[in-house]
């Protein structure tokens, strides 16, 4: 439900309180913070090997 | 008279309500408490695995143990907690006798994008009940980490933290620490405080990950024999092993499940994950008498503070299994068995090749595999799920329980380390090792003023 803009009053909320609740962007939210993950450890990965060249 | 019954009947309803929510916002703080003692294990790891290192490597070992604690928390979010409630039956997904698993069941509860896996006004179980599986997911990657320091590249290690701690280890859980669990259910395993689900697992996947990893440079000469390597800062190492102990209190308090609500197994008493019962004064008897047991016993055959420590964690590990209904003098003993046993059985490894940098394989993986089997030796008859015609412990069962989680976690921990070495991901070069991965590769210094020795006392 997230927050009741209509009547501006948390006291109606019974369930879901966080933004997008009931939407697609919890899913959108989700797989964007994925991909965040995936491509830190990319990235860390490349700039490793790359501090590591001159010790070959 | 009709008025006075009305008034007291309003009463009592406002009272039961009163006792509901207080009985809520307890069972919600309980779980909520245990999530900070438990980053006390990550404090501790922390520091135990800095001592253990050599001054060339004590940030990148911290980096490495950080890392995985931060990734640990947003992968046991995508999929590791929908894991522990889909697989309890095996690889089917279906429905358990209790009915809270399978794959339909854990869908409607734990994808990240639910309802209840986020803020909901309604739902004061949900996100301290993630919160703490997370902190046993972030410690079975903290219990890898301190062997493989000083050799390990950072992010092979991290995807070997994720695939342990929101894969491995949750598999082991659903079969054996869940009430539909078929470990559980067909086998009558019972492992309280996760001796073997958490311990085991970590140890022997720590153990599949060294084989790929090989020694570090120096630690073995051409004849075989091994060499010490002796970490910079052994009090920062022992610190650390105290913290791992003290923020146990909370990893077991965790592994409760507190009275009164819907979710929970009785009205007025606490159960264990099973719902058998238990009292937080069972915990107060058993983990003491099983830290001294194990303290005392390493003492006698090491007399070094390293293994004294080490024995004390490992005695809260071997009683894990049972600390619900173990009596403390047997607690004890069987936590003194683990203490004796810890050095010598580390030596063993070590004679196998096997340079396992802090002992994680002996203390965790060993040390749970005993304290599993331990309880099927000691409390066979009992029962070891809630319920009419629940299965009973027995050695058998606890056995394979055993075996089970010795493989989940070295078949993976062997695999995917295999798949990062071929691809170059696992050990970092040999010049790399040789200078220090400090100065390799973390931005700042752990001393850059030295640590000045002691002044001759004055003549």
């Amino acid at each position: 439900m997230g927050f009741p803009f209509e009547t501006a009053d948390w006291a109606v909320v019974e369930g879901a309180m966080y933004m997008g609740a009931g939407g697609g962007s919890p899913f959108f939210y989700t797989l964007l913070s994925a991909i965040a993950c995936v491509a830190a450890l990319w990235i860390g990965n490349r700039k490793e090997h790359s501090l590591y060249e001159h010790y070959k | 008279m009709e008025e006075q019954i009305a008034e007291l009947m309003a009463q009592v309803a406002a009272l039961e309500m009163k006792a509901g929510t207080t009985n809520t916002i307890f069972a919600e703080t309980y779980y909520y408490l245990s999530i900070p003692l438990m980053i006390l294990i990550h404090a501790g790891f922390l520091a135990y695995e800095m001592g253990a290192s050599r001054m060339k490597n004590v940030l990148s070992s911290g980096v490495k143990n950080i890392l995985a604690f931060a990734f640990m928390l947003p992968t046991f979010w995508y999929f590791g907690w929908w894991i522990y409630w889909g697989f309890p039956t095996g690889l089917t997904f279906s429905a358990g006798p209790v009915g809270i698993s399978g794959g339909e069941y854990a869908s409607s509860i734990a994808l990240p994008w639910v309802e209840y896996m986020g803020p909901n006004i309604a739902d004061n179980a949900s996100g301290v009940f993630w919160g703490a599986f997370a902190m046993f997911a972030a410690t079975t990657a903290s219990i890898m980490s301190g062997a493989l320091i000083e050799r390990i590249q950072t992010v092979g290690f991290v995807i070997l933290a994720i695939v342990l701690g929101s894969f491995a280890w949750v598999v082991a859980a659903a079969w054996g620490w869940h009430a539909d669990g078929w470990l559980v259910t067909q086998w009558g395993v019972h492992d309280f405080g996760a001796a073997g689900l958490v311990h085991a697992v970590a140890g022997f996947f720590a153990l599949g990950v060294l084989i790929n990893l090989g020694p570090r440079i120096g630690k073995f000469n051409d004849d075989g024999t091994a060499n010490h390597i002796a970490g910079h800062n052994m009090p920062l190492t022992c610190v650390g092993l105290m913290l791992i102990i003290a923020g146990f209190w909370g990893f077991l308090m965790a592994c409760v499940i507190v009275p009164g609500e819907a979710w929970s197994w009785y009205p007025d008493k606490f159960a264990t994950i099973y719902g058998t019962p238990i009292t937080l004064s069972a915990l107060g008897f058993n983990i003491l008498m099983g830290m001294a047991g194990g303290t005392i016993g390493a003492w006698m055959m090491t007399r070094d503070p390293f293994w004294m420590m080490s024995g004390m964690l490992a005695g809260i590990i071997a009683t894990a299994s049972g600390l619900d209904i173990y009596w403390p003098g047997l607690a004890f003993l069987v936590a003194f068995g683990a203490g004796v046993i810890l050095a010598p059985a580390a030596k063993m490894l070590e004679r196998r090749g096997i340079d396992d940098a802090v002992g994680a394989v002996t203390v965790h993986g060993t040390i749970g595999i005993y304290g599993v089997v331990a309880l099927g030796v000691f409390a066979s008859g009992f029962p070891a799920l809630q319920g009419e015609g629940a299965p009973t412990i027995s050695l058998i069962g606890q056995i394979v329980g055993a075996i089970v989680f010795l493989l989940l976690g070295l078949v993976p921990g062997y695999v995917v380390s295999l798949i990062l070495s071929k691809l170059g991901m696992l050990r970092v070069p040999a010049g790399a090792e040789e200078h220090g991965l400090d100065p390799v590769k973390v931005a700042s210094a752990a001393y850059p003023e030295g640590i000045p020795a002691s002044a001759a006392p004055a003549e």
